[in-house]
C-alpha cells in the first residue's frame, strides 16, 4: 500500500523549470504547430515506446507514395507511409498528421502484417442520438480522433503498435477538400515542411498528380524548388504528373496551383447513379444498407464576365471603401490573436491612398480609428497599426453593439463601385447582449436595411469559430465568408479574400434544372459568387433521362445566363465523389437550420446516419479511435497538473495510476463529462517520458486499463540569436535569424518603437527568420532587439542581441 | 645453433628484455591493482549501510498540528492496543476503538504520513512515507534510515521467521533480524525487483510484489518474475495471502492463485483491488471502487455499511463493506477491513462473517484533507484551508473545528484565497477560475467567459484599481483585472513576459505580476518594466510568490529562493535562500517577519530588520509547507499533511 507521493506543490516542476507534456494520446492530438506556426506535416511516426521525437534511426520513413487526383476542384489525396523499425526491440509508436483546415479526413488505415485495420465513423457522445457503446467497443484497433478542442483543432493521432523488430508498418491516410477558383486558378498544397517534429527524412517519396476539370485547364505551376514535377500528360481538360525522389528532407510544401482557361462564363454539370454499390459502414450497420436508387448531380459554374486571362485580379486599382472591424474580446487571446494580427494587417497593409477605410476595435465596448474614414495612406495605415498594437484584450464579445456602431461609421465611407464593404475579423463567440443566431442576424439585416447599406465579410478564425453564425451574417449581406483554424496558413487564404474586397460581387446566384425531378439542391438559394471564381450546386434526381440546367445570376455587367443539358444516367458511377459532396452540403445545410432555429432530432439523426455513410466528422460525429479515453490536456502547463479523462458513458469509475507510486481516483464532473484529478510528480522525477495507467470499469463491472503517456519537460528552447546586419539605417529591414530547439512553438522578436515579428523556420536557411523593419524616425544608437521563444511544454526563454541604428 | 650476436648488441638486446619484462610485470601489476581497486569499489557498493538514530521530540512549544482525518491503511495490534498507519500519524486505539493517542513530528516522528505496520522481535515496527522505518517498543521511536543503497520510502512489512522482511519503493527488500539488514534475497531477485507493494511468505518460498514489474518468486536462491504475459491480470500487484498451499495475488485488474506448480488461475475479477485475506474458509478482497466483498465469479450484491457518525455507540455488523477500501488483513484471527469509511473489523469466524465499525477516521481538528494549498483568515477570524483537490475548510482558529466544508467543481482545486479587507468577502482562486463568497457563501463566479484570462486561476489579490474594489487575477494565460463589470487582461502580447502568471501583489497603483518568465511591473493596464534573469539580478525565471511590506517587493521564485525588489528598482539576492524551491503564494508578511514556504525546506523566516533568516522545520510536520496566514495570535502553516498552528509569542 503506497501512500502518495511528496509533491511539490502546485507545481509539477523539480528545482529547474520544468512542466509535465501530456502527449501521445489515442484519440486526441496536440498538433501543435511549432516555429512556423501555420506549418503541420502530412503524417510523422514517433516511437513513443522510447522516445518522444521522431527519430529515423529508430523509425525511418522508408517510403511515402502521395496520390493526389483532382476532378472538378474535389481533391483526393490518398497518402501511404511505410515505416521501418531500425532496432532490435519491437516498439509502439503514434502518427500524427495535420489535415488543412478545408480538408475532412475519408479513410484511415493501419495494417497489420496482411490484415488492413481501417476507421469507422462514430456517434459523439454530446448526440442525442443513440451512442453505439457496443460498437465503440468493438472498434478495430488504428482508428483516430479529430478532436474540435480549441488546442488541437487540425490534428490527428493514432497509436501504431506493435511495429516489430526490423520490420514495417505500413499507414494510409485519405482525405479530400475542396479547391476554390480565384481569379481563374486553384492551389493546393500538402503539408511536407517540417512542424514541431522537424524535418522529416524519407527514402523514397512518389507523388502522383492528376487534375480533370470539365473546364479547359492551363499551366501547371509548382510551388518552390525543391519538388521539380515531371509532366506525363496534358490534355485540355485534364493533366497528369508526377515527382519522384529518394532520400529526401523536404522543407517545404508541396504545393502547385494549376489555371482554368475559360474564355468567358461557363456552366459545367456531371452526375452519378449507382443504386447497387453498398459501402462498408453499411456493411457493419445494417440500418444503413438500404439502396440509394436516386442519382446525384454537380453543377459548376465559373465567372469570367471580362474575357480575362488566368491570374489577372479582377480588382486593378479602384478605390475602395472599407470599415475594418478586429474582435479584441478575450476569446480572441492566444494563437488567435497572432492570427488576427496577421490578417488585420495583411488587409490593412493591402490599402492604397485611393482607398477610404476606418477602423474598429470591439469587445464589450468599441473603439474607432477616427470619427470619419480616412485615405489608405501609409500614415494612415501605421495609425491603425498602432491602434490595433495598443489595444488590450478585454471582456466579452458585443455584436449587436458593435454592428450598430460599425454600420454607422459605414455610413461615412464614401459610395464606389465595389459598394461599401465591412470586414470583420473575429472568432464569431459572441457572449453580451444576444447570443443567439437568429437574433444577431436579424439585427444586423434589420440595421443595414436602413441604409445606406454595406456589404459584410467575414473572415473567422479560430477552430471554436462559430461558422453558422458567420456564414449566415455574411451571407444576409452577400458577402464573402472565410474561415481559418488558428494553426493554418493563412497566406493564400488572406489573398484569395483580399483581392474580393471591393470586387463587385455577381449577385443571387441561382439554378434551376428542368428535368430529372430534382430535389435537395444545395445551395438552396440565391448565393453570390465573384469573377474568376466558381460555384458549386449539388442536388439530387429521381427520374434518369434528359435534363436542362440553368442558372441565372446578376452582375455588375448586367444578367448572366449559363445552360447546360445533361443526359442524367441510368447508372454511371464515374464519379464517385458527387455524393460525398452533396452529403456534405446536405449536413452543413442542416447544421444551418440548427444554428438558426435549434436543434431537432431528426436533423441530429440525419447528420449522423449521413456523416457515418460518407465518413466525415461534424459537430455529432467523431471519426473515433478504439480507445474508450481520451486524456486531456495533451500539455499540462507549470502549476496546472490537472488530468482529465473523457471516457465513453459506460465507465463508471477511472483509477490513474501514475509511475512514482501515486495511486488516485477521478472525480466525475457532471457539467463537463469529464474525469478528472490533480496530481504532483515527485521533486526526483527527471526529464522524460513516462506512463499513467488509467483503469476503468464499466457498468457492468468489467474493468480495462489503458497506458496514456506524458512528459515531463523542464528545459526551455535554447537561443541561438543573430541579426543581419549588425548595424542598420533607421526605415530598413534587418533579418533575425534564431537557430533553436525542434520543440520551440512560437518565436518572436520586438525592438522597441517596431512592430514584434514572428520568426518562422526558413528550409532554406535552416533557422528560423524573421524580418524586422526599423522605424523611419529611430534615432541612432545601440538598441536590444528581445526574442522570445516558448516550447510546448510552455517552458519560456528569452535572449538579446544588440543592433546598432545609424542615421540615415 | 643461433648465431652468436655481437657484444654491445648482446647487452642492448639483454636490457631491451630486461625492460620488456618489467613492463609486463608492472602492468600486471597494476592491473591486478586496479582490478583489487574494482572489487573493492564493487564490494562497498553492495555494502548496506543504515543508520538508526533514537527519535526525539522537539520542542513544540505553542505548536498544534492540526492534521486531517485520514483513512487507516494498515492496522496491528500490538502489546494489548491495536494502532492504526494513517498519513496523520499512527494512532493507538484500545480494544474497544477508543482513540487513546496520535503519534506525529510532534512526538519525534520524522513525517506523520506512516505506510505499513508490523509486530516483530516484541517491537511495532513502522513504514514511513520518505523517512526509513521506525521502530516502537512503546515508549519511544528509533529510526533506521537505509543510507546505501538509498532507500527511503518503506511500502511493505512482513515478520517471518527470525527476520523482518522491509519493502522499499526505491531499492527492494531488505531483511532485518532486529540487530542487522541484510539483502540476501534481493541479490536472487534482481534489480527490476523494486517499488515494492507486498511481500508473502510461504513454506519457504518468498513473493514479493510490485507497483508495476509483477511478482517476483524466491525459491531456492532463484528469482523468478511473473508478469502479465505469465497470467498476472496486472503488473501492479496490490496484496498477498495464502490459501491452503497455493498464494493468492490481489492486482488492481483482479486476483489469480499462484499454484505451487506455479500456474496462475483466475479467482476474482473485482477491479482496482487493493488486498487479499483468507480467514474460515472465506476469501476477501478489498477494492478501490467497490469496498470489500467475498470472492466470487461475479460481483456479490452490496449491502451498505451502517452510517456510524462520530459519537455513536450503534453498530449494526454487515455482511460487506461498500465504501471504498484500502486493505484487507487477518491478524490474530480478526479480520480487518481498512475502508474510507473506518476500520472495520470482523471478529468471530465462525458462522456469518459480519464487519463491526471499530473506529472512524479521526482527526486532530476538522481537515477534510491533507494537502492545503492556501490559507487566509475571514473576517470573522476563521481560518480558510483550500485544499489541493478537497474543497475549503473553514476551520475554528482555536478549536481547529470544522464549521464547514465548501466544495464544488468549482472550488475543489484550490490554488489562492485572498481575503478583501474591510469586509466579509473571500475570494477564492481554483483551477476553473475565481469564486467570491460573501459571508461564507458563495455568491458569484467568474470565469472566461466572465472575461477571465485563463480557465485557471493562480493568484488573486484584492482592493485594487482606482476604486480599490478591484481584484487583480493571475491566470494560466495572462492577468485579468476586473472590478466586477469590466474585465480587462494583459498577456505575453503585451508584454508579460510570459503567459503563465503565478503570483500578482500590490504597491500603491502599481501591480507586480510573477510569471514563468520573470516579473512584470504594471501600472494603468501596461507592462512597464520587466525583470528577468537576463536583464536583471533576478535569480530565477520563475516568480511563484510576491509580497509587499513598505514599498518593497519580496519574490519568491522556483530555484532560486528569495530576492527584494527595492524602491529604488534595484532587485537583491538573498543568499542565504539560494536554489531553493518557493512554493507558489507562499509567502506572508505577519508583522514585521516574512515567512516564506518551500517545497522541502519547511519554512524561511526572514526578521525584515535584522535580515536574519531562520528555518522552521521539523514541528512543521512536512517540510513543504505550501500557504502561510496570520491572526493576531497564530501563524498558520499548511503543508502537504495538515496545518501547523504556532503562537506568535512561541516564534518570537
Amino acid at each position: 500500500m503506497i501512500s502518495n507521493g511528496p509533491g511539490i506543490g502546485l507545481n509539477v516542476m523539480k528545482a529547474d523549470l520544468r512542466t509535465v507534456l501530456v502527449f501521445g494520446f489515442l484519440t486526441l492530438a496536440a498538433v501543435i504547430l511549432g516555429v512556423a506556426p501555420a506549418a503541420a506535416q502530412s503524417g510523422v511516426l514517433i516511437p513513443t515506446s522510447v522516445k518522444d521525437q521522431p527519430d529515423s534511426s529508430i523509425l525511418a520513413l522508408t517510403e511515402m507514395t502521395v496520390s493526389v487526383s483532382i476532378d472538378r476542384q474535389l481533391a483526393r489525396t490518398r497518402v501511404t507511409h511505410i515505416y521501418a523499425n531500425r532496432t532490435s526491440n519491437p516498439i509502439e509508436g503514434t502518427y500524427v498528421f495535420a489535415v488543412p483546415t478545408t480538408a475532412s479526413i475519408a479513410d484511415f488505415a493501419v495494417w497489420d502484417g496482411d490484415t488492413r485495420i481501417p476507421g469507422v465513423i462514430l456517434e459523439r457522445r454530446t448526440a442525442r442520438a443513440i451512442y453505439e457503446e457496443i460498437a465503440a467497443r468493438a472498434i478495430d484497433p488504428g482508428l483516430l480522433e479529430q478532436e474540435g478542442d480549441e488546442d488541437a483543432p487540425t490534428a490527428f493521432t493514432v497509436r501504431v503498435a506493435p511495429i516489430p523488430a526490423f520490420g514495417t508498418k505500413r499507414i494510409e491516410m485519405e482525405y479530400t477538400e475542396l479547391l476554390s477558383v480565384d481569379d481563374l486558378q486553384s492551389y493546393y498544397s500538402l503539408p511536407l515542411k517540417p512542424s514541431q517534429y522537424g524535418i522529416q527524412a524519407i527514402g523514397h517519396l512518389r507523388i502522383d498528380i492528376s487534375i480533370a476539370s470539365g473546364f479547359p485547364l492551363s499551366g501547371l505551376d509548382v510551388k518552390g524548388n525543391q519538388f521539380p514535377v515531371a509532366i506525363d500528360r496534358e490534355e485540355p481538360t485534364t493533366i497528369a504528373a508526377h515527382y519522384e525522389g529518394t532520400n529526401l528532407q523536404p522543407a517545404q510544401d508541396f504545393a502547385f496551383s494549376y489555371s482554368i482557361a475559360v474564355p468567358e462564363s461557363r456552366l459545367d454539370v456531371i452526375a452519378y447513379r449507382s443504386p447497387e454499390r453498398i459501402s462498408a459502414a453499411e456493411l457493419r450497420d445494417p440500418s444503413l444498407a438500404e439502396r440509394q436508387s436516386d442519382g446525384y448531380f454537380q453543377a459548376t459554374a465559373l465567372f469570367n464576365g471580362s474575357g480575362r486571362a488566368p491570374g489577372v485580379t479582377a480588382a486593378g486599382a479602384r478605390p475602395r471603401s472599407i470599415l475594418f472591424m478586429l474582435d479584441t474580446s478575450l476569446s480572441m487571446s492566444g494563437e488567435k490573436l497572432d492570427r488576427a494580427y496577421e490578417a488585420i494587417q495583411a488587409f490593412i497593409g493591402s490599402l492604397t491612398p485611393v482607398d477610404r477605410f476606418n477602423l474598429l476595435l470591439f469587445n464589450d465596448d468599441v473603439a474607432l480609428l477616427g470619427n470619419e474614414p480616412v485615405p489608405g495612406t501609409p500614415e494612415n495605415v501605421e495609425r491603425a497599426m498602432a491602434l490595433v498594437r495598443a489595444s488590450y484584450l478585454s471582456g466579452g464579445t458585443d455584436f449587436r453593439g458593435a454592428f450598430d456602431s460599425a454600420l454607422k461609421a459605414a455610413a461615412d465611407l464614401p459610395d464606389v463601385d465595389g459598394g461599401r464593404a465591412v470586414v470583420l475579423i473575429t472568432d464569431g463567440n459572441p457572449t453580451l447582449s444576444t447570443v443567439q443566431t437568429r437574433q444577431i442576424v436579424d439585427a444586423f439585416r434589420a440595421a443595414n436595411d436602413r441604409g445606406p447599406k454595406a456589404r459584410l465579410s467575414v473572415f473567422g478564425i479560430g477552430a471554436d469559430t462559430r461558422v453558422g453564425l458567420l456564414a449566415e451574417l455574411a451571407r444576409s449581406s452577400r458577402g464573402l465568408f472565410v474561415w481559418s483554424r488558428e494553426t493554418d496558413s493563412l497566406e493564400f487564404r488572406l489573398r484569395a479574400f483580399i483581392n474580393k474586397i471591393g470586387m463587385t460581387p455577381i449577385d443571387d446566384v441561382r439554378l434551376a434544372v428542368d428535368g430529372g425531378d430534382t430535389y435537395q439542391v444545395y445551395p438552396d438559394s440565391g448565393t453570390t459568387g465573384y469573377e474568376g471564381s466558381a460555384v458549386q450546386f449539388l442536388g439530387r434526381y429521381r427520374k434518369p433521362g434528359q435534363a436542362a440546367f440553368r442558372l441565372t445570376a446578376s452582375s455588375e455587367r448586367g444578367n448572366i445566363n449559363l445552360s447546360a443539358g445533361l443526359l442524367l444516367p441510368d447508372r454511371d458511377d464515374a464519379h464517385g465523389e458527387i455524393p460525398r459532396l452533396w452529403a456534405r452540403a446536405r449536413v452543413d445545410a442542416l447544421l444551418a437550420d440548427i444554428e438558426l432555429n435549434g436543434e431537432n432530432e431528426a436533423s441530429i439523426a440525419e447528420i449522423i446516419a449521413l456523416s457515418k455513410r460518407y465518413k466525415f466528422v461534424t459537430p455529432y460525429t467523431s471519426f473515433l479511435a478504439a480507445p474508450r479515453s481520451l486524456l486531456r490536456p495533451r500539455t499540462i502547463r507549470p502549476g496546472d497538473p490537472v488530468l482529465r479523462v473523457a471516457t465513453d458513458p459506460s465507465v463508471t469509475s477511472v483509477v490513474a495510476v501514475f509511475p512514482f507510486g501515486l495511486v488516485k481516483r477521478l472525480a466525475y464532473l457532471e457539467d463537463e463529462g469529464v474525469w478528472e484529478t490533480r496530481f504532483l510528480a515527485p521533486t526526483d522525477m527527471r526529464d522524460g517520458q513516462y506512463a499513467c495507467r488509467l483503469v476503468m470499469t464499466d457498468a457492468s463491472g468489467r474493468s480495462f486499463e489503458e497506458l496514456k503517456r506524458f512528459r515531463i519537460d523542464s528545459r526551455p528552447p535554447q537561443l541561438d540569436v543573430s541579426i543581419e546586419p549588425g548595424s542598420a539605417r533607421a526605415g530598413s529591414d534587418v533579418r533575425i535569424v534564431v537557430r533553436t530547439d525542434a520543440d520551440a512553438r512560437w518565436i518572436s522578436a520586438r525592438l522597441f518603437g517596431a512592430s514584434p515579428v514572428k520568426v518562422v523556420w526558413d528550409g532554406a536557411a535552416k533557422a528560423n527568420v524573421g524580418r524586422l523593419r526599423l522605424p523611419a524616425e529611430l534615432p541612432p544608437g545601440v538598441y536590444t532587439v528581445q526574442v522570445t521563444a516558448e516550447d510546448f511544454a510552455r517552458n519560456g526563454a528569452v535572449a538579446e542581441i544588440r543592433l546598432e541604428v545609424l542615421a540615415q | 645453433m643461433l648465431p652468436r650476436l655481437p657484444g654491445d648488441r648482446r647487452s642492448l638486446v639483454a636490457i631491451a628484455l630486461t625492460a620488456v619484462c618489467l613492463g609486463a610485470l608492472s602492468a600486471t601489476w597494476l592491473s591486478f591493482r586496479s582490478i583489487d581497486a574494482e572489487r573493492l569499489r564493487l564490494a562497498d557498493l553492495d555494502r548496506i549501510i543504515v543508520e538508526s538514530d533514537r527519535c526525539v521530540p522537539p520542542n513544540a512549544t505553542g505548536v498544534t498540528l492540526w492534521l486531517p482525518a485520514t483513512p487507516a491503511v494498515d492496522v496491528e495490534p500490538y502489546a494489548g492496543r491495536v494502532y492504526a498507519a494513517t498519513s496523520g500519524g499512527l494512532l493507538e486505539y484500545d480494544e474497544q476503538g477508543a482513540l487513546l493517542r496520535r503519534y506525529s513530528s510532534l512526538d519525534g516522528l520524522p513525517e506523520n504520513a506512516v505506510t505499513c505496520l508490523e509486530r516483530f522481535g516484541g517491537k511495532l515496527y513502522v513504514g514511513t512515507s520518505k523517512s526509513g522505518l521506525l521502530e516502537f517498543d512503546g515508549e519511544g521511536f528509533t529510526r533506521y534510515r537505509f543510507v546505501q543503497p538509498s532507500a527511503a520510502s518503506v511500502s511493505a512489512l512482513r515478520a517471518g521467521d527470525g527476520r523482518l522482511f522491509v519493502g522499499t519503493f526505491d531499492a527492494g527488500v531488505f531483511e532485518f533480524d532486529g540487530e542487522t539488514f541484510t539483502r540476501q534475497f534481493q541479490r536472487d531477485l534482481g534489480d527490476t525487483c523494486r517499488q515494492v507493494t507486498a511481500i508473502a511468505e510461504h513454506d519457504s518460498r518468498m513473493y514479493v510484489g510490485t507497483f508495476d514489474s509483477g511478482l517476483f518468486v524466491w525459491r531456492e536462491g532463484r528469482g523468478v518474475n511473473l508478469r502479465t504475459g505469465d497470467g498476472l491480470p496486472s503488473n501492479r500487484v496490490t496484496g498477498l495471502t495464502v490459501r491452503d498451499a497455493a498464494t493468492l495475488v490481489a492486482t488492481d485488474l483482479g486476483v489469480v492463485e499462484l499454484s505451487e506448480s506455479g500456474t496462475l488461475v483466475p479467482v476474482d475479477r473485482t477491479p482496482n483491488a487493493t488486498g487479499v485475506a483468507v480467514r474460515g474458509g472465506e476469501t476477501w478482497v478489498s477494492s478501490l471502487t467497490s469496498g470489500v466483498s467475498t470472492v466470487s465469479e461475479q460481483p456479490t450484491a452490496m449491502v451498505p455499511v451502517a452510517d456510524r457518525s462520530r459519537g455513536e455507540t450503534n453498530r449494526t455488523a454487515t455482511r460487506s463493506v461498500e465504501s471504498p477500501a484500502l486493505g484487507i488483513k487477518v491478524e490474530d484471527g480478526i479480520l480487518w477491513a481498512l475502508s474510507e469509511r473506518g476500520l472495520l473489523a470482523s471478529i468471530s469466524s465462525e458462522g456469518p462473517q459480519r464487519f463491526e465499525t471499530f473506529a472512524t477516521p479521526d482527526g486532530v481538528s476538522g481537515l477534510s484533507a491533507g494537502h492545503v494549498a492556501a490559507l487566509t483568515i475571514d473576517g470573522r477570524g476563521r481560518v480558510w484551508a483550500g485544499m489541493f483537490d478537497g474543497g475549503i475548510d473553514v476551520l475554528d482558529a482555536e478549536s481547529g473545528e470544522r464549521h464547514e466544508n465548501l466544495t464544488d467543481a468549482g472550488v475543489r482545486e484550490v490554488n489562492a484565497l485572498a481575503r478583501e479587507t474591510g469586509s466579509d468577502r473571500v475570494w477564492v482562486a481554483s483551477s476553473k477560475g475565481i469564486v467570491q463568497f460573501d459571508d461564507g457563501r458563495m455568491s458569484r463566479r467568474f470565469g472566461p467567459d466572465d472575461g477571465l484570462a485563463g480557465s485557471s486561476a493562480t493568484a488573486i489579490v484584492a482592493n485594487v484599481g482606482p476604486t480599490g474594489a478591484g481584484i487583480a487575477v493571475a491566470t494560466n494565460a495572462g492577468l485579468t483585472v476586473t472590478d466586477g463589470r469590466v474585465a480587462r487582461t494583459l498577456t505575453a502580447f503585451h508584454g508579460l513576459p510570459n503567459n503563465h502568471a503565478y503570483a500578482v501583489a500590490a504597491i500603491g497603483t502599481r501591480l507586480f505580476v510573477g510569471t514563468l518568465g520573470g516579473l512584470a511591473e504594471v501600472e494603468a493596464m501596461k507592462v512597464g518594466r520587466t525583470f528577468s534573469v537576463s536583464n536583471s539580478r533576478l535569480p530565477h525565471n520563475w516568480v511563484n510568490a510576491v509580497a509587499s511590506f513598505e514599498g518593497r517587493l519580496f519574490i519568491g521564485t522556483y530555484g532560486g529562493g528569495v530576492a527584494s525588489l527595492m524602491p529604488s528598482g534595484e532587485i537583491v539576492v538573498h543568499d542565504e535562500t539560494e536554489k531553493t524551491d518557493v512554493n507558489p503564494g507562499a509567502m506572508a508578511i505577519v508583522g514585521r517577519t516574512l515567512y516564506v514556504g518551500t517545497l522541502s525546506s519547511g519554512a524561511l523566516v526572514l526578521d525584515i530588520d535584522s535580515g536574519r533568516w531562520t528555518r522552521l522545520g521539523a514541528i512543521l510536520g512536512s517540510a513543504n509547507v505550501t500557504a502561510i496566514a496570520a491572526t493576531d495570535r497564530y501563524v498558520f502553516f499548511g503543508t502537504d499533511s495538515g496545518i501547523a498552528r504556532i503562537e506568535r509569542s512561541a516564534l518570537s
